[in-house]
């Protein structure tokens, strides 16, 4: 479990705390980004980071100090850099930053006055320290865990002004100036550990090595500044993909916390604060900050802000600045507010892999002698997953060079997140691949190419009209939908009258039952119903079954729908016949057939007449008995609806020769 | 449009560079003293045959400072410490030069002679006539010997001992009565002594770095509060160096700077006389110089400076 790795990683490193760097707007806005640098800004905060340049980086940050005191000098720029990813796994970074830097005057506390000139040299010290240059390389050892080192050269420079005695024929103080620099490189070792989707993890050993170039002189080595070796750690929580959540904690007792949320398409708002046992106040200083980005380019704003406004303001005395230790270049005790701006930009390749080939399989063989089957036959086929968090539309290519003279390509496919489709691939080959004589093992390459689903590319409006529920469009093939054989009201008029029935049901013969099950529901419908004409004065007008039987009556194709989901509800199909003459189409009548079930052998069981049944081959197959029932005549009862229907097929179907014709259709609908 | 994207940020990125072009101002940390509180200068070496040793420990004014003078009436009350020793003394002396009596050898000018001005008192206490001297150390020919040059007037309490009903009081008023003695007229000179200053800081016990500041802490208000570092050989004293302070709230760094100045190389032990004097001129008929008088509280402290 990714916890127990967490566990595990505290154990290896007790309590940490980091301490800030402020080459980065978004990284000053949300404080804590040990575990969540992926920039050129990794050079400070945590080189592993540098792993998610996608391709090329380009940065710059400038800034300006909030004082108090009136020594407010504009925009200044921070620094700039440009960091590269190559061989998939690895990245580079380099920095130029002429404005990490921090240097002091040092006033005089005192006066020279000598009989040969009055000598004031005001500045006693001026002290510099700078980290203008850094660079980086990171490794993805997998993809959850990277690795990076980081070094920064720094230069520490002080100009000491010394006084000394002339003893000439006038014995008189002079002055000169002496310079010392202590130069340094200092490395930075760090780890990013992706724990899972939402939380990740990140450790830094700040100044783990320092190769010196020079120091200063014995007198001065105590303004060398102290480079503490720390273990700084973060971790960073996603709870949605709006909401990033960090935190950083540091062996000196340090630490930050933020949040980054994302409040608009492309827009940012970050909010941080630091906190530390070796800060006063506890809480140090708070962070707000915005960032827009927009796909390749990154744009953030952050303000920094101390709560201690004595040393932070820029007045700082002599006293203050000998009671505190600076550890850092530019984030330390008297570090002003400031606002940073930060721009970077991606370029190159700076696509997103949406899908991945998780399966290869190749089916089968080739043969050149049937080597065309293979444009429209798979020759294999592709696992494709989706490895995006968005639907992709996803093509597979394959290329067997020199047997293809270009890479033959599938049709697209959508892929959901997180899916994977199984697409086949084919091949067109050409003539070359009917000159091998000798059986070959040979690589093709196989290729997905992939982009996010586009819901349309255009868009227009087109006005539709919706009929209501009732309405029908005349053909017989739709009126079947209609039926409603499972209706409540069907089913309990069924089942109540094939209840009533049932003694007599009981001494019927088997093989007449469905025929007595439609005798006795079209005389109870009967009974019940009458013949009515369509309440909208429309033909294309259909009540459901329901409706129907609530209103106790409809026209023929009321009747006929009806009467079917009846016949339908007790297992009887049915079929509509449906006639338009040709001679006048405004005669066009709907009427019905059931299947008795019987077999056409076994006729004369229901009726002696030819003409008064119809041998249809049923759903099944098998060749039935028919009975064709005209439902409007629905009062005279079963027979009489029998005997008119069985003329209408007979003048229509036999007669007519309609079906033939095309002017009957029967359809069937259960 | 798209494709320009990239570019164009580019181009804001210069852009960005180009209005960033400005230094970053240096932060300038404020003094906790005014570099006016504290003047330094170093003093001219003594001739070795001047008119007197340096006596600056004990009468807080320097040889140069006095040499301007024909006149000078001092007072002075004295602590001097050395190792866990300290050594009070009470201190007055007047002098009186006569500027048409030159004391010179082969044309170099050693000093006045001095004029006698019959009885002087400093309230009431009779002080001693003594006889000044010029040190000829550097002429062969006179072997080292001392030449007087006329009357001075001392009195002095030493631990309790000689005149030891006289006694430094700050904050008190004094007054010398001359009688006169022709061609001077008698006359009065009352003085106004300084309030008390007692080093408690640093010790005399001390041994002090010259690549350390020196934290002084006193007690006792000085309107002029100045420190003299002379080096210590033997009895005699070279004074080196001047600082003048002009704090008076009981405190003050002395730079490690200001003590790399002083030769270590010469000279192991150090006397830091802290002197707060009242100082003012006076005139008297029938002299026609300034007189200079000076009341002053000292502190001597011996340090050894590494």
């Amino acid at each position: 479990m990714w916890w127990s790795r967490l566990g595990i990683a505290a154990l290896l490193f007790p309590a940490l705390a980091a301490s800030q760097h402020l080459s980065s707007a978004r990284g000053i806005g949300l404080a804590a980004f040990i575990a969540s640098s992926n920039d050129l800004s990794s050079l400070d905060w945590n080189p592993a980071g540098l792993v998610f340049v996608k391709d090329w980086q380009v940065g710059a940050t400038n800034f300006f100090s909030l004082t108090t005191n009136g020594r407010n000098n504009g925009l200044i720029f921070h620094n700039t850099g440009i960091a590269k990813q190559f061989l998939s796994n690895n990245a580079v970074g380099i920095r130029y930053a002429p404005g990490n830097n921090s240097q002091f005057v040092i006033p005089n506390i005192f006066t020279v006055i000598d009989t040969t000139s009055n000598i004031q040299a005001k500045v006693d010290k001026q002290l510099s320290y700078a980290e203008h240059y850094a660079l980086g390389y990171a490794f993805r050892f997998n993809e959850d865990l990277s690795f990076g080192i980081s070094a920064r050269y720094r230069e520490e420079q002080i100009t000491d002004t010394q006084f000394f005695t002339v003893r000439d024929s006038l014995t008189y103080i002079s002055t000169k100036t002496l310079s010392s620099s202590a130069n340094s490189w200092n490395l930075d070792l760090g780890m990013l550990w992706e724990l899972s989707p939402q939380w990740k993890l990140g450790v830094v050993a700040e100044n783990l090595f320092k190769i010196l170039e020079s120091e200063f002189p014995e007198d001065l080595r105590s303004f060398t500044l102290d480079t503490r070796k720390a273990i700084r750690s973060g971790i960073s929580y996603m709870p949605r993909k709006d909401l990033l959540l960090a935190l950083d904690i540091s062996t000196t007792g340090d630490g930050a916390a933020g949040y980054e949320w994302n409040v608009w398409d492309n827009l940012q708002l970050r909010q941080g604060i630091i906190v530390g046992n070796t800060l006063s106040p506890f809480i140090n200083a708070a962070t707000v900050g915005l960032g827009w980005s927009a796909k390749t380019i990154h744009a953030d704003l952050a303000y920094l802000h101390f709560y201690d406004r004595g040393t932070h303001s820029g007045n700082v005395t002599l006293n203050d600045f000998t009671s505190h230790s600076i550890h850092d270049v530019e984030f330390h005790p008297f570090t002003s507010d400031q606002v940073r701006f930060s721009i970077s930009v991606d370029l190159g390749h700076t696509k997103e892999p949406l899908a991945r080939i998780d399966y290869v399989e190749v089916t089968s063989d080739i043969y050149p002698s049937s080597s065309e089957t293979f444009a429209y036959r798979p020759i294999g086929r592709v696992k494709v997953r989706n490895i995006s968090d968005q639907p992709i539309e996803a093509k597979v290519g394959f290329y067997l060079k020199p047997f293809m003279d270009a890479p033959t390509e599938t049709r697209r496919y959508v892929i959901q997140p997180g899916a994977v489709s199984d697409i086949p691939f084919i091949a067109v080959f050409n003539d070359l691949i009917k000159s091998v004589t000798e059986p070959q093992l040979r690589d093709g390459d196989v290729y997905v190419i992939a982009s996010p689903a586009e819901e349309y590319d255009d868009k227009s409006q087109a006005r539709v009209r919706i009929y209501s529920r009732n309405n029908w469009n005349g053909e017989a093939l739709t009126l079947r939908y209609f039926m409603t054989p499972t209706e409540p009201d069907v089913l309990r008029f069924t089942r109540s009258v094939v209840s009533s029935h049932k003694d007599h049901l009981n001494t019927v013969n088997p093989a007449l039952l469905k025929f007595e099950h439609a005798k006795i529901l079209f005389n109870e419908f009967a009974l019940r119903l009458s013949y009515v004409n369509d309440p909208k004065l429309s033909k294309d007008w259909v009540q459901y079954p329901g409706e129907t039987l609530s209103l106790h009556g409809g026209d023929c194709d009321d009747m006929t729908v009806c009467f079917a989901s009846l016949l339908a509800s007790v297992g009887v199909s049915s079929a509509f016949i449906d006639v338009v003459p040709p001679n006048n189409p405004g005669d066009a009548h709907i009427y019905m057939m059931f299947d008795t079930g019987l077999e056409a052998s076994k006729a004369d069981v229901v009726s002696k007449n030819r003409k008064r049944y119809v041998v249809r081959r049923n759903q099944d197959g098998s060749e039935t008995i028919w009975i064709p029932i005209e439902t409007t005549q629905i009062t005279k009862g079963f027979e009489e609806a029998w005997a008119t229907g069985a003329k209408e097929y007979l003048d229509d179907v036999e007669l007519g020769l309609g079906l033939i014709k095309g002017w009957v259709k029967i359809v069937d609908v259960q | 449009m798209k494709k320009l994207l990239p570019p164009l940020f580019l181009l804001a990125n210069i852009i960005v560079f180009l209005c960033g072009c400005h230094d970053k101002v240096p932060l300038e940390v404020t003094p906790d003293q005014p570099a006016e509180d504290l003047e330094v200068a170093s003093l001219q070496p003594s001739v070795e045959t001047s008119l007197s040793k340096s006596a600056v420990d004990t009468t807080g004014v320097l040889n140069t400072e006095q040499s301007k003078y024909r006149a000078t009436m001092f007072l002075s009350g004295v602590k001097y410490d050395v190792g866990t020793t300290r050594q009070t003394v009470s201190y007055s002396s007047v002098t009186f030069s006569d500027k048409n009596l030159p004391v010179d050898l082969d044309g170099r000018e050693l000093g006045f002679r001095g004029i006698d001005l019959g009885r002087v008192q400093i309230n009431g206490m009779d002080m001693i006539q003594t006889q000044r001297f010029i040190h000829l150390f550097d002429l062969p020919i006179f072997d080292g010997r001392d030449t007087a040059v006329g009357p001075a007037y001392v009195l002095a309490n030493r631990n309790g001992k000689d005149a030891k009903d006289f006694n430094f009081r700050a904050n008190s008023q004094f007054e010398w009565n001359v009688s006169g003695k022709i061609p001077i007229d008698p006359f009065r000179v009352p003085v106004q002594t300084p309030d008390e200053i007692t080093i408690i800081s640093p010790k005399s016990t001390s041994i002090i770095s010259k690549n350390d500041d020196l934290h002084v802490q006193w007690t006792g208000k000085a309107e002029s509060f100045r420190l003299i570092i002379s080096g210590l050989r033997g009895s005699d004293i070279q004074p080196i160096l001047q600082i003048n302070l002009k704090k008076s709230d009981g405190n003050i760094t002395i730079p490690a700077k200001i003590l790399a100045l002083l030769p270590t190389n010469t000279y192991r032990t150090f006397v830091f006389s802290f002197i707060s004097s009242k100082t003012m001129e006076s005139q008297v008929s029938n002299f026609s110089d300034e007189i200079f008088v000076a009341a002053s509280s000292i502190h001597d402290v011996v340090l050894t400076v590494q």
